[in-house]
């Protein structure tokens, strides 16, 4: 056996294929096609390893996988930004299909009904969930997302200004960010707006609640001219729920120079908490971008991960990524496609809404799958259990004495404690304390500064009580 | 609507024409709109603003495509043709009455005579589109 | 009459979920937690100010009341709606859609894997940082190259990733260019991308065809060297060059261009989506290339996913390290010693770093598309140095083989008849034209026949284009089935015309009425 199981070719065929075309063989037909660029020899592939059989490399990547039976099967209070929410078999099956997860965009809508009703699907709920007129197709992620959401504020602003002398006055435009954004999203954002022109200010957190300053927020909006948006997170990067309520009257009440008032985009990397509490679109968001990888997807080291991407109906045209539109076909059906394609690159090049072209579709679908099997009653019901199993493990912490609460505003599955130090006979800090409970098989939290006290704990349904009770014995452990 | 030998093209498929309320209309022409296909949506000018000669006043988009509409010489706005938002379509179908753009006022009335009538118009097309 | 793979059957009608619904059905089930006595009927407002609660009213929850039995039936009924490169060839131009190794699923799914969160402490994830590292290895291998960064998420991230990197490379150097050259057989991601990061595109002309009728004389579908110096000054930052370009063919004058970008001061930027065509047996390297993408779920083998997951890795030489974006993954020897915790059989202990002396900064939310990465690495495992080279070759061969086939019906369709294509060929629609069948009509009535149609009207400069991909996965039978049922379809006339597809469930769709009235949910 010479042929390789991928290639449907067999030596006599691919002699016939050479024969055919008049090429004798691959010098040849490499030379004739690249010239005298020299290719790659056999012996300069001695990088590459040798060729596994497909038992090998199942036993190679299954031990890697016993291997981390410390990381991969315990119980994880880490959050910041990806939770580890179960995923029901059902989903798995059904995204097993390759009907799903080996065609690519439906360009063809008429052979990719499938994937566009489901994704019709996807952005009827998530719209429903997050309040928001308009949701795309996907992002990758929820940092990209937001980055996304601050180049399309720019853009409406900018057209806003056409007319507007400011621009040519040549003032720079600001975004405005609450520091309670996680740090990440926010590190991402500066990637993207680095070299056009644009500056970002931040607004202080209350540092008792742990929500954003509102008199900050005030302050920096009437003392900065040409501020496009504020980007506030919901729950924000410590777990606190921002009261959208007020920071939605400053944003929207204040007028900046231009005939634009800043947009209040909303983003968050737990959507679950809208079965709880008020969705950004409840608030007037302008745009909201986020994370949605709970929703029947695992967190598989990063990525893929799902950007979620939403806005108010008037700004549709103005928005990233594919859109899926429902229609009729030539039968009268109603029939599903990609509409809007006027925003994207492959027609407006340069000056399309995104560069993006291969999204998250598949992680997208997923998200459908799981939310239609979580039903309305279901998708509240978790998202309370969220709730409740993070103020139990909370109230439970801070009754060892070990921990106190490091902001007292409303959380919703993750919150902040700082280890009480000065008490304590045995002092470390919030890295040791990680390191301490990754000994004893659990995954405590995430430290907030690299020598500090504080650990962000995130809870979710799928660690319960059980987990609970083990995370406080052992946290009491490693302190005595 | 209007007496065809009144309208003035430019080479960027605009026209401007006279009509009998003695006011400047501003369109794309036939071609124009052949070449986009269906319409499904146009961004219309803004009311008052003055634009120069050349500039971008809107844009017209097909499915797989999008048109600039520019101004063919200095104008100002004075109405716009919202039909266009629910019915884009109007622009296929009239291009020259019911789908105009907008209503203007020129800046210098002189300038319409950098502008193509029907028969140097009609042989530009030809001779640069077939 | 030849058989060809499509045929008509049962088809289900399947209504949207959501008016399935029976209030009080649930395909959830919820996991039973023991709680301890006052949270039992503990409700939101117990733990968080009720003016922050969700209310029915004013934000209804529109998720469908069904079962889980329901639920599975509605998707698995629409995934037969779906044609995909399980069930039909799948020549999509550009894409490469070649078959995803089942093994690869397999992998990716294993549990302990999937589950892990991207914040474990290093010492604990040393496997995974050691699979991504020696990946980045094996890609500089094939590449010629010097590191790569997976951070990038699909391949326009990784152009804007690139380009980033060039910005930067002249604000260290305390030089203003802000101008990016790209030939007009490149991918409509590039000039969004470029201009994204804060460059001007400018568009070098390479297809010197205005009219198909001038297309003999006048089309090169290369970039012309005495235009491209046209152009360039000390403005220019870089050249971005798709390669194998738009129309399946190898830019002959990169060397020459690269020379001459690097002469001014400039940088090359590859686009290695049909990198396919190289793989195992070129280096880009040998091109004069500075940056690079790659796009793992054509070339490697990992699913598109209906429109993604990907994953668009860059590459660079050497003195381009320092500007990668961060976090990346460092192997230290001397880590090693200190950590217990090191088990590589090299003596590296992995670590995931967030500092580089110049880098762009974060592009994304944790490391990648981890997940999409690891097919990657399984796909060149089992390929391994013996087959490599194959890949290419084959993929070169066979759509060479259907670029010849086609010539005896399609000559005046073939806008390069001389020139040997790379890993797709292009056609315009003149043959097409001339039967009365437009590239739409043509692409919707090959579904009938029970193929994906290629991309259609991509590139932008050839008239009606037609781009086929076949892949090295694919047979001669396959092929020349297909290449069959293009020949019928011609030989028909517009006979169908615009009523083509007929044997799907749906047929043509109304983009106009999508378009003019947009319903989104």
């Amino acid at each position: 056996m010479n042929s390789f199981r991928y290639i449907p070719a067999s030596n006599e065929e691919i002699k016939k294929i050479y024969k055919f075309i008049g090429i004798k063989d691959k010098k040849e037909l490499f030379y004739k096609i690249i010239g005298d660029i020299s290719l790659i020899e056999e012996k300069e592939l001695d990088f590459m390893p040798a060729q596994m059989d497909e038992l090998s490399l199942y036993k190679y990547f299954s031990d890697i996988n016993d291997k981390l039976r410390d990381s991969g099967s315990i119980p994880v209070f880490a959050g910041g930004g990806i939770y580890d929410h179960y995923v029901p078999s059902a989903v798995d099956a059904i995204m097993s299909r390759a009907e799903f997860y080996t065609p690519y965009t439906p360009y063809q809508p008429e052979v990719s009904q499938g994937t566009l009703m489901a994704l019709f699907e996807f952005q009827s709920m998530l719209a429903s969930i997050l309040g928001m007129d308009a949701v795309n197709a996907s992002m990758y992620d929820g940092a990209e997302s937001l980055a996304e959401a601050v180049l399309m504020s720019l853009r409406i602003y900018r057209q806003n200004c056409q007319t507007d002398s400011d621009i040519g006055n040549n003032k720079k435009i600001k975004i405005l960010v609450s520091k309670s954004v996680n740090p990440t999203y926010i590190e991402v954002v500066k990637t993207f707006i680095k070299d056009l022109g644009i500056v970002i200010e931040f607004t202080d957190i209350d540092s008792e609640k742990g929500y954003t300053d509102a008199a900050h927020l005030t302050e920096k909006l009437q003392e900065n001219k040409n501020i496009c948006a504020f980007i506030v997170q919901q729950p924000n990067y410590f777990g606190i729920i921002e009261d959208l309520e007020i920071i939605e009257k400053i944003v929207h009440s204040e007028k900046s120079d231009s005939s634009s008032k800043p947009h209040l985009i909303v983003c968050s990397s737990e959507p679950f908490s809208f079965g709880t509490i008020a969705p950004p679109g409840f608030y007037n968001a302008d745009i909201f971008a986020g994370e949605g990888n709970s929703f029947g997807n695992y967190m598989n080291f990063g990525g893929p991960l799902l950007g979620l991407f939403a806005a108010k109906k008037e700004f549709i045209r103005q928005m990233p990524g594919r859109i899926t539109g429902k229609s009729k076909d030539s039968k009268n059906q109603d029939a599903y496609l990609f509409i809007l394609a006027t925003r994207e690159q492959h027609i407006r090049r340069q000056a399309a809404t995104s560069n993006i072209c291969t999204n998250n579709s598949l992680n997208a679908l997923r998200a459908a799958v799981y939310l239609s099997l979580c039903s309305k009653e279901g998708f509240k019901e978790i998202s309370l259990l969220n709730l409740k199993l993070s103020h139990i493990l909370c109230e439970k912490l801070i009754d060892t004495g070990l921990f106190s609460l490091k902001y007292a505003g409303n959380f919703y599955n993750e919150f902040v404690l700082e280890i009480n130090n000065k008490k304590m006979n045995k002092k470390m800090n919030a890295s040791v304390f990680i390191d301490e409970m990754m000994k004893k098989g659990i995954l405590a939290g995430i430290s907030l500064e690299d020598d500090g006290n504080e650990v962000l704990i995130a809870v979710t349904e799928k660690t319960g009580i059980k987990d609970i009770d083990n995370y406080v014995k052992r946290a009491i452990e490693i302190f005595s | 609507m209007a007496d065809n030998s009144k309208f003035y093209f430019a080479k960027s498929h605009e026209w401007i024409s006279l009509d009998s309320n003695n006011v400047y209309n501003l369109g794309i022409s036939d071609f124009a709109q052949s070449e986009l296909g269906d319409i499904v949506y146009v961004q219309l000018p803004e009311i008052g603003k003055q634009y120069k000669k050349d500039e971008k006043i809107g844009e017209i988009e097909s499915v797989k495509s999008v048109s600039e509409i520019y101004a063919p010489v200095d104008l100002t706005i004075k109405f716009v043709n919202s039909k266009l938002n629910e019915t884009p379509e109007l622009i296929n179908n009239e291009p020259l009455g019911e789908g105009f753009i907008a209503q203007i006022e020129l800046n210098n009335s002189s300038d319409l005579s950098s502008l193509m009538d029907k028969n140097s118009y009609e042989s530009f097309v030809k001779s640069n589109h077939e | 009459m030849k058989k060809f793979p499509g045929s008509k059957g049962l088809v289900f009608n399947e209504d949207l979920l959501i008016n399935q619904s029976s209030k009080g059905l649930s395909g959830i089930s919820m996991p039973s937690n023991n709680l301890s006595g006052a949270h039992i009927s503990k409700t939101a407002k117990d733990y968080i100010d009720a003016k922050f609660l969700r209310n029915e009213k004013s934000s209804p929850l529109l998720l469908p009341e069904v079962s889980e039995s329901t639920a599975v039936r509605h998707f698995t009924r629409l995934s037969s709606w779906n044609i995909c490169v399980d069930t039909a060839f799948y020549p999509l131009g550009s894409c490469t859609m070649k078959y995803n190794p089942k093994i690869n699923e397999t992998i990716a799914s294993l549990n302990n894997i999937r589950n892990l969160h991207p914040m474990l402490p290093a010492g604990y994830i040393q496997p995974i940082l050691k699979i991504i590292y020696e990946f980045n290895r094996l890609l500089c291998g094939l590449t010629g190259l010097d590191e790569f960064t997976f951070n990038p998420q699909a391949g326009a991230a990784g152009e804007f990733t690139g380009m980033k990197i060039i910005k930067k490379y002249f604000e260290v150097k305390n030089e203003k260019r802000n101008i990016v050259l790209i030939p007009d057989s490149s991918h409509g991601t590039n000039p969004a991308s470029s201009y994204i990061a804060g460059f001007t595109p400018v568009e070098i002309k390479t297809f010197f065809a205005d009219k198909p009728a001038d297309i003999k004389n006048k089309s090169k579908g290369y970039i012309d060297i005495n235009e491209l110096k046209k152009y360039i000054n000390k403005d220019v930052a870089a050249i971005m060059i798709t390669n194998p370009n738009t129309f399946g063919l190898f830019e002959k004058n990169i060397r020459e261009a690269a020379e001459l970008m690097h002469k001014n001061g400039s940088l090359v930027y590859m686009d290695g989506a049909n990198f396919n065509a190289f793989i195992g047996n070129c280096r880009v390297s040998d091109f004069g290339v500075d940056i690079l993408h790659l796009n793992l779920h054509k070339t490697f083998s990992t699913p598109h996913g209906g429109g993604g997951p990907g994953s668009g890795p860059v590459g660079v030489k050497d003195f381009l390290k320092e500007f990668l974006p961060v976090p990346y993954i460092s192997a230290d020897r001397q880590a090693a010693n200190k950590k217990q915790a090191a088990n590589d059989e090299q003596g590296y202990y992995y670590e995931l770093k967030n500092k580089r002396e110049y880098s762009i900064g974060r592009i994304s939310s944790f490391y990648g598309n981890f997940a999409v990465i690891l097919r990657a690495y399984s796909y060149l495992l089992s390929l391994g140095r013996q087959n490599i080279s194959k890949i290419s070759e084959i993929a070169i061969l066979n759509a060479n083989y259907m670029k010849k086939k086609l010539k005896d019906t399609f000559i005046e369709s073939d806008p390069f008849p001389e020139e040997l294509c790379m890993h797709e060929c292009v056609l315009n629609d003149n043959v097409f034209q001339s039967e009365g069948i437009s590239t739409l009509d043509f692409a919707k009535s090959i579904i009938d026949y029970g193929f994906h149609p290629p991309t259609i009207y991509f590139p932008k400069n050839i008239h009606g284009a037609i781009m086929i991909e076949p892949t090295e996965t694919e047979s001669i039978k396959t092929m020349d089935s297909f290449i069959d049922a293009m020949k019928e379809i011609k030989k028909k006339g517009n006979k169908y015309g615009s009523k083509s597809p007929k044997n799907t469930k749906t047929g043509r769709v109304n983009e106009v009425l999508a378009n003019k009235n947009p319903i989104f949910k």
